[in-house]
Protein backbone atom coordinates (compact mmCIF):
# COMPACT_ATOMS: atom_id res chain seq x y z
CA UNK A 1 0.00 0.00 0.00
CA UNK A 2 1.37 3.09 -1.10
CA UNK A 3 2.40 4.92 2.03
CA UNK A 4 -0.63 8.50 1.62
CA UNK A 5 -1.17 11.08 3.86
CA UNK A 6 -3.86 9.63 6.24
CA UNK A 7 -6.33 12.27 8.07
CA UNK A 8 -8.43 11.82 10.94
CA UNK A 9 -11.96 12.05 10.75
CA UNK A 10 -12.89 15.86 11.31
CA UNK A 11 -14.51 16.11 14.72
CA UNK A 12 -18.18 15.49 14.58
CA UNK A 13 -18.30 13.64 11.32
CA UNK A 14 -18.19 10.45 12.58
CA UNK A 15 -21.53 9.71 13.08
CA UNK A 16 -22.81 10.26 9.71
CA UNK A 17 -20.17 9.12 7.88
CA UNK A 18 -21.29 5.91 9.63
CA UNK A 19 -24.65 6.89 8.84
CA UNK A 20 -24.02 7.03 5.40
CA UNK A 21 -22.02 3.87 5.41
CA UNK A 22 -25.41 1.78 6.67
CA UNK A 23 -27.35 3.48 3.80
CA UNK A 24 -26.17 0.36 2.23
CA UNK A 25 -28.45 -2.56 1.20
CA UNK A 26 -26.50 -5.39 3.27
CA UNK A 27 -25.87 -5.00 7.12
CA UNK A 28 -21.96 -4.23 8.33
CA UNK A 29 -20.32 -5.17 11.63
CA UNK A 30 -18.03 -3.30 13.09
CA UNK A 31 -14.85 -3.71 11.55
CA UNK A 32 -16.40 -3.98 7.69
CA UNK A 33 -17.70 -0.52 8.80
CA UNK A 34 -14.27 1.16 9.37
CA UNK A 35 -13.12 -1.00 6.06
CA UNK A 36 -15.67 0.65 4.15
CA UNK A 37 -14.99 4.17 5.46
CA UNK A 38 -11.19 3.87 4.52
CA UNK A 39 -11.92 2.44 1.17
CA UNK A 40 -14.00 4.86 0.13
CA UNK A 41 -12.47 7.81 0.94
CA UNK A 42 -9.21 6.13 -1.07
CA UNK A 43 -7.79 5.49 2.07
CA UNK A 44 -7.25 9.70 3.04
CA UNK A 45 -9.64 9.08 6.04
CA UNK A 46 -8.51 6.96 9.03
CA UNK A 47 -11.00 5.76 11.08
CA UNK A 48 -9.72 5.69 15.20
CA UNK A 49 -11.29 2.57 15.19
CA UNK A 50 -12.01 2.21 18.67
CA UNK A 51 -13.91 5.34 18.57
CA UNK A 52 -16.58 3.31 16.04
CA UNK A 53 -17.86 1.64 18.98
CA UNK A 54 -19.32 4.34 21.00
CA UNK A 55 -20.31 6.04 17.94
CA UNK A 56 -22.27 2.61 17.53
CA UNK A 57 -24.16 2.45 20.99
CA UNK A 58 -24.83 6.08 20.43
CA UNK A 59 -26.77 5.82 16.97
CA UNK A 60 -28.12 2.90 18.81
CA UNK A 61 -29.74 4.46 21.44
CA UNK A 62 -30.69 7.04 19.02
CA UNK A 63 -32.96 4.85 17.74
CA UNK A 64 -31.14 5.35 13.91
CA UNK A 65 -29.33 2.11 13.93
CA UNK A 66 -30.41 -1.29 14.98
CA UNK A 67 -27.84 -4.03 15.50
CA UNK A 68 -28.74 -7.83 15.31
CA UNK A 69 -26.42 -11.01 16.04
CA UNK A 70 -25.52 -13.22 12.96
CA UNK A 71 -22.20 -15.19 11.93
CA UNK A 72 -19.38 -13.93 9.89
CA UNK A 73 -18.39 -15.66 6.65
CA UNK A 74 -16.16 -17.59 9.06
CA UNK A 75 -18.51 -18.08 11.49
CA UNK A 76 -17.44 -15.71 14.31
CA UNK A 77 -20.67 -14.08 16.14
CA UNK A 78 -20.63 -10.20 15.13
CA UNK A 79 -23.27 -8.00 15.35
CA UNK A 80 -24.74 -6.58 12.11
CA UNK A 81 -25.93 -2.94 11.89
CA UNK A 82 -28.44 -1.35 9.76
CA UNK A 83 -30.28 2.06 8.89
CA UNK A 84 -33.33 2.74 10.65
CA UNK A 85 -36.55 4.99 8.89
CA UNK A 86 -35.56 7.54 11.69
CA UNK A 87 -31.62 7.12 10.86
CA UNK A 88 -32.38 7.70 7.17
CA UNK A 89 -33.94 11.12 8.10
CA UNK A 90 -31.22 11.78 9.93
CA UNK A 91 -28.29 11.01 7.98
CA UNK A 92 -30.56 13.39 5.22
CA UNK A 93 -30.35 15.86 7.21
CA UNK A 94 -26.99 15.71 8.77
CA UNK A 95 -25.56 15.46 4.93
CA UNK A 96 -27.72 18.54 3.46
CA UNK A 97 -26.39 21.07 7.15
CA UNK A 98 -22.92 19.45 6.29
CA UNK A 99 -22.87 20.47 2.78
CA UNK A 100 -24.24 23.71 4.32
CA UNK A 101 -21.13 24.44 6.05
CA UNK A 102 -18.71 23.07 3.76
CA UNK A 103 -20.11 25.47 1.14
CA UNK A 104 -19.25 28.24 3.09
CA UNK A 105 -16.17 27.27 4.19
CA UNK A 106 -15.27 26.70 0.40
CA UNK A 107 -16.29 30.06 -0.13
CA UNK A 108 -13.93 31.46 2.49
CA UNK A 109 -11.27 29.93 0.76
CA UNK A 110 -11.37 30.29 -2.43
CA UNK A 111 -9.56 33.51 -3.54
CA UNK A 112 -12.10 36.25 -4.49
CA UNK B 1 -30.18 19.81 12.50
CA UNK B 2 -33.52 18.82 13.22
CA UNK B 3 -34.84 18.18 16.25
CA UNK B 4 -36.40 14.28 16.33
CA UNK B 5 -39.86 13.80 17.13
CA UNK B 6 -41.37 13.25 20.43
CA UNK B 7 -42.32 9.48 19.83
CA UNK B 8 -38.23 8.85 18.75
CA UNK B 9 -37.54 10.15 22.17
CA UNK B 10 -39.91 8.02 24.02
CA UNK B 11 -38.28 4.74 22.18
CA UNK B 12 -34.99 6.93 23.22
CA UNK B 13 -36.33 6.58 26.93
CA UNK B 14 -37.33 2.56 26.45
CA UNK B 15 -33.86 1.68 25.01
CA UNK B 16 -31.94 3.52 27.85
CA UNK B 17 -34.32 1.79 30.16
CA UNK B 18 -33.48 -1.72 28.61
CA UNK B 19 -29.60 -1.02 28.91
CA UNK B 20 -30.39 -0.13 32.79
CA UNK B 21 -31.91 -3.34 32.85
CA UNK B 22 -29.63 -5.84 30.63
CA UNK B 23 -26.32 -3.64 30.89
CA UNK B 24 -24.32 -6.73 32.09
CA UNK B 25 -25.36 -8.53 28.57
CA UNK B 26 -24.82 -5.30 27.05
CA UNK B 27 -21.34 -4.64 28.26
CA UNK B 28 -20.34 -8.50 27.55
CA UNK B 29 -21.83 -7.61 23.98
CA UNK B 30 -19.92 -4.65 23.55
CA UNK B 31 -16.69 -6.49 24.90
CA UNK B 32 -17.10 -9.51 22.18
CA UNK B 33 -17.64 -6.61 19.13
CA UNK B 34 -14.52 -5.48 19.80
CA UNK B 35 -12.66 -8.48 20.36
CA UNK B 36 -13.89 -9.59 17.25
CA UNK B 37 -12.76 -6.00 15.49
CA UNK B 38 -8.98 -6.32 16.55
CA UNK B 39 -9.06 -10.30 15.61
CA UNK B 40 -10.26 -9.28 12.29
CA UNK B 41 -7.62 -6.41 11.97
CA UNK B 42 -5.21 -8.32 13.46
CA UNK B 43 -5.72 -11.34 10.56
CA UNK B 44 -6.15 -8.38 8.02
CA UNK B 45 -2.24 -7.26 8.86
CA UNK B 46 -1.26 -11.38 9.15
CA UNK B 47 -3.06 -11.15 5.14
CA UNK B 48 -0.61 -8.57 4.40
CA UNK B 49 2.75 -9.64 5.14
CA UNK B 50 3.22 -8.33 8.83
CA UNK B 51 4.88 -10.83 11.48
CA UNK B 52 1.70 -11.96 13.57
CA UNK B 53 3.51 -10.81 16.59
CA UNK B 54 3.88 -6.86 15.00
CA UNK B 55 0.13 -7.68 14.07
CA UNK B 56 -0.57 -8.17 17.52
CA UNK B 57 0.56 -4.70 18.72
CA UNK B 58 -0.64 -2.95 15.83
CA UNK B 59 -3.89 -3.93 15.56
CA UNK B 60 -4.64 -2.66 19.16
CA UNK B 61 -2.57 0.22 18.62
CA UNK B 62 -5.00 1.35 15.68
CA UNK B 63 -7.66 -0.15 17.92
CA UNK B 64 -6.98 2.61 21.11
CA UNK B 65 -7.43 3.00 24.52
CA UNK B 66 -9.83 -0.59 25.41
CA UNK B 67 -10.70 0.96 28.92
CA UNK B 68 -10.78 4.50 27.78
CA UNK B 69 -13.62 3.22 24.50
CA UNK B 70 -15.71 0.99 27.12
CA UNK B 71 -16.29 3.53 29.16
CA UNK B 72 -17.30 5.73 26.49
CA UNK B 73 -19.67 3.54 24.82
CA UNK B 74 -21.33 3.00 28.39
CA UNK B 75 -21.49 6.46 28.39
CA UNK B 76 -23.67 6.38 25.43
CA UNK B 77 -26.41 4.48 27.56
CA UNK B 78 -26.84 7.64 29.78
CA UNK B 79 -25.53 5.43 32.68
CA UNK B 80 -22.31 7.01 34.19
CA UNK B 81 -24.71 8.56 36.75
CA UNK B 82 -25.81 5.50 38.11
CA UNK B 83 -22.18 3.83 38.50
CA UNK B 84 -21.51 7.01 40.01
CA UNK B 85 -24.37 7.07 42.21
CA UNK B 86 -23.48 3.40 43.00
CA UNK B 87 -19.74 4.56 43.76
CA UNK B 88 -20.60 7.49 45.79
CA UNK B 89 -22.86 5.14 48.07
CA UNK B 90 -20.10 2.18 48.75
CA UNK B 91 -17.61 4.96 49.10
CA UNK B 92 -20.44 6.37 52.50
CA UNK B 93 -21.17 2.91 53.42
CA UNK B 94 -17.50 2.04 53.94
CA UNK B 95 -16.55 5.23 55.83
CA UNK B 96 -19.58 5.11 58.17
CA UNK B 97 -18.87 1.51 58.97
CA UNK B 98 -14.92 2.46 59.93
CA UNK B 99 -16.60 4.72 62.25
CA UNK B 100 -19.89 3.93 63.93
CA UNK B 101 -19.90 6.20 66.85
CA UNK B 102 -19.47 9.29 63.91
CA UNK B 103 -22.33 7.46 61.79
CA UNK B 104 -25.11 8.03 64.88
CA UNK B 105 -23.93 10.77 65.93
CA UNK B 106 -24.54 11.98 61.94
CA UNK B 107 -27.58 10.08 61.94
CA UNK B 108 -29.06 11.25 65.11
CA UNK B 109 -28.72 14.77 64.45
CA UNK B 110 -29.66 14.36 60.46
CA UNK B 111 -32.77 12.58 61.92
CA UNK B 112 -33.68 15.53 64.92
CA UNK B 113 -33.32 18.12 62.18
CA UNK B 114 -35.90 16.71 59.61
CA UNK B 115 -37.95 16.05 62.52
CA UNK B 116 -38.33 19.34 63.95
CA UNK B 117 -38.17 20.91 60.39
CA UNK B 118 -41.02 18.67 59.10
CA UNK B 119 -42.75 19.68 62.75
CA UNK B 120 -42.45 23.69 62.04
CA UNK B 121 -43.64 23.22 58.19
CA UNK B 122 -46.59 21.20 59.42
CA UNK B 123 -47.38 23.81 61.68
CA UNK B 124 -46.80 26.80 59.16
CA UNK B 125 -48.50 24.91 56.25
CA UNK B 126 -51.66 24.05 58.15
CA UNK B 127 -51.74 28.07 59.87
CA UNK B 128 -50.54 30.03 56.81
CA UNK B 129 -50.13 28.00 53.61
CA UNK B 130 -53.23 25.83 53.51
CA UNK B 131 -56.46 28.05 52.82
CA UNK B 132 -59.44 27.92 55.00
CA UNK B 133 -61.94 24.84 54.13
CA UNK B 134 -64.15 28.20 53.44
CA UNK B 135 -65.72 30.03 50.62
CA UNK B 136 -63.19 32.92 50.13
CA UNK B 137 -61.44 32.16 53.08
CA UNK B 138 -58.83 34.57 52.51
CA UNK B 139 -61.25 37.49 53.09
CA UNK B 140 -62.51 36.04 56.47
CA UNK B 141 -61.58 38.05 59.31
CA UNK B 142 -62.55 37.91 63.12
CA UNK B 143 -63.60 41.10 65.11
CA UNK B 144 -62.82 41.37 69.18
CA UNK B 145 -64.59 43.63 71.28
CA UNK B 146 -67.76 43.39 69.76
CA UNK B 147 -70.58 42.62 71.49
CA UNK B 148 -73.68 40.52 71.37
CA UNK B 149 -77.01 41.88 72.57
CA UNK B 150 -78.23 39.50 74.51
CA UNK B 151 -81.78 39.79 76.55
CA UNK B 152 -80.09 41.36 80.07
CA UNK B 153 -81.24 38.99 82.56
CA UNK B 154 -84.06 40.64 84.96
CA UNK B 155 -82.68 43.63 87.06
CA UNK B 156 -79.86 44.23 85.05
CA UNK B 157 -79.44 47.28 82.49
CA UNK B 158 -79.64 46.09 79.21
CA UNK B 159 -75.46 46.46 77.42
CA UNK B 160 -75.17 49.76 77.11
CA UNK B 161 -73.69 51.50 73.71
CA UNK B 162 -70.06 51.37 74.28
CA UNK B 163 -69.53 48.49 72.08
CA UNK B 164 -70.27 48.34 68.93
CA UNK B 165 -72.66 45.37 68.49
CA UNK B 166 -72.77 42.77 65.72
CA UNK B 167 -76.04 44.29 63.90
CA UNK B 168 -74.23 47.52 63.48
CA UNK B 169 -71.09 46.07 62.33
CA UNK B 170 -73.84 44.10 59.98
CA UNK B 171 -74.56 47.26 58.78
CA UNK B 172 -71.45 47.96 57.50
CA UNK B 173 -72.28 46.82 53.92
CA UNK B 174 -69.32 48.88 51.93
CA UNK B 175 -66.73 46.54 54.87
CA UNK B 176 -67.94 43.68 54.85
CA UNK B 177 -70.38 41.31 52.95
CA UNK B 178 -71.93 39.37 55.70
CA UNK B 179 -71.23 38.88 59.35
CA UNK B 180 -71.70 36.39 62.13
CA UNK B 181 -70.71 35.73 65.54
CA UNK B 182 -69.79 32.54 68.01
CA UNK B 183 -69.18 32.06 70.83
CA UNK B 184 -67.76 28.74 71.77
CA UNK B 185 -67.84 27.16 75.06
CA UNK B 186 -69.09 23.69 76.45
CA UNK B 187 -72.03 21.97 77.89
CA UNK B 188 -72.79 19.00 80.48
CA UNK B 189 -74.44 16.15 78.97
CA UNK B 190 -76.84 14.95 82.29
CA UNK B 191 -77.47 11.78 80.86
CA UNK B 192 -77.03 10.32 85.11
CA UNK B 193 -76.03 6.85 83.38
CA UNK B 194 -73.42 8.79 81.19
CA UNK B 195 -72.86 12.18 81.87
CA UNK B 196 -70.40 14.23 79.80
CA UNK B 197 -68.76 17.41 78.57
CA UNK B 198 -69.66 17.79 74.91
CA UNK B 199 -67.97 21.32 72.91
CA UNK B 200 -70.73 23.29 72.42
CA UNK B 201 -71.43 26.67 70.38
CA UNK B 202 -73.61 29.66 69.87
CA UNK B 203 -73.89 30.92 66.72
CA UNK B 204 -75.83 33.79 64.55
CA UNK B 205 -78.74 32.82 62.47
CA UNK B 206 -76.49 32.38 58.26
CA UNK B 207 -73.33 31.69 60.00
CA UNK B 208 -72.92 28.48 57.86
CA UNK B 209 -74.05 30.28 54.89
CA UNK B 210 -71.58 32.89 55.32
CA UNK B 211 -68.49 30.12 55.32
CA UNK B 212 -70.04 28.88 52.53
CA UNK B 213 -70.57 25.57 54.74
CA UNK B 214 -73.96 23.97 54.17
CA UNK B 215 -75.33 21.33 56.64
CA UNK B 216 -74.98 17.52 55.05
CA UNK B 217 -78.32 17.01 56.32
CA UNK B 218 -81.09 19.36 57.75
CA UNK B 219 -81.16 22.77 56.95
CA UNK B 220 -79.52 25.62 58.35
CA UNK B 221 -80.86 28.19 60.96
CA UNK B 222 -83.61 30.51 60.57
CA UNK B 223 -83.80 33.72 61.12
CA UNK B 224 -86.29 33.09 63.58
CA UNK B 225 -84.08 31.09 65.32
CA UNK B 226 -81.98 33.80 65.75
CA UNK B 227 -84.16 36.02 67.65
CA UNK B 228 -84.15 36.15 71.40
CA UNK B 229 -86.76 33.72 72.76
CA UNK B 230 -87.14 32.03 69.41
CA UNK B 231 -87.19 28.32 68.63
CA UNK B 232 -84.49 26.56 70.08
CA UNK B 233 -82.26 24.28 67.33
CA UNK B 234 -78.90 22.46 67.04
CA UNK B 235 -76.81 21.35 64.20
CA UNK B 236 -74.54 18.34 65.27
CA UNK B 237 -71.20 17.82 63.89
CA UNK B 238 -70.69 14.51 62.29
CA UNK B 239 -68.62 12.56 64.37
CA UNK B 240 -70.22 13.73 67.57
CA UNK B 241 -71.24 10.48 69.39
CA UNK B 242 -74.46 12.81 70.90
CA UNK B 243 -77.15 11.22 68.44
CA UNK B 244 -78.04 7.83 69.85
Amino acid sequence: MAPTAREEIPPGTLDMLILKTLASPHELHGFEIAEAIETRSADVLRVEEGSLYPALQRLLIKGWISGQWGRTAENRRARYYRLTAAGRKQLEAEVSAYRRVSLAIDRILSPA
Amino acid sequence: MPRHDAPSRLGELARRARYLVFRGRASAELEEEMRLHVALREARLVERGASPMDAHYAARRRFGNWTNLQQRSRDAWGLAWLDEALADVRFALRRLRARPGFALTTILVAALGVGATTAVFSAIDAALIRPLPFSHGDELVTLTDVGVSMEPAPGEPRNGPHYPDVTDVARMHDLFSGVGAFAAGGLNMDDPSHPRRVNAGVVTAHFFSLLGVSPERGREFTDDEGRPHGPRAVILSAPSGVVR
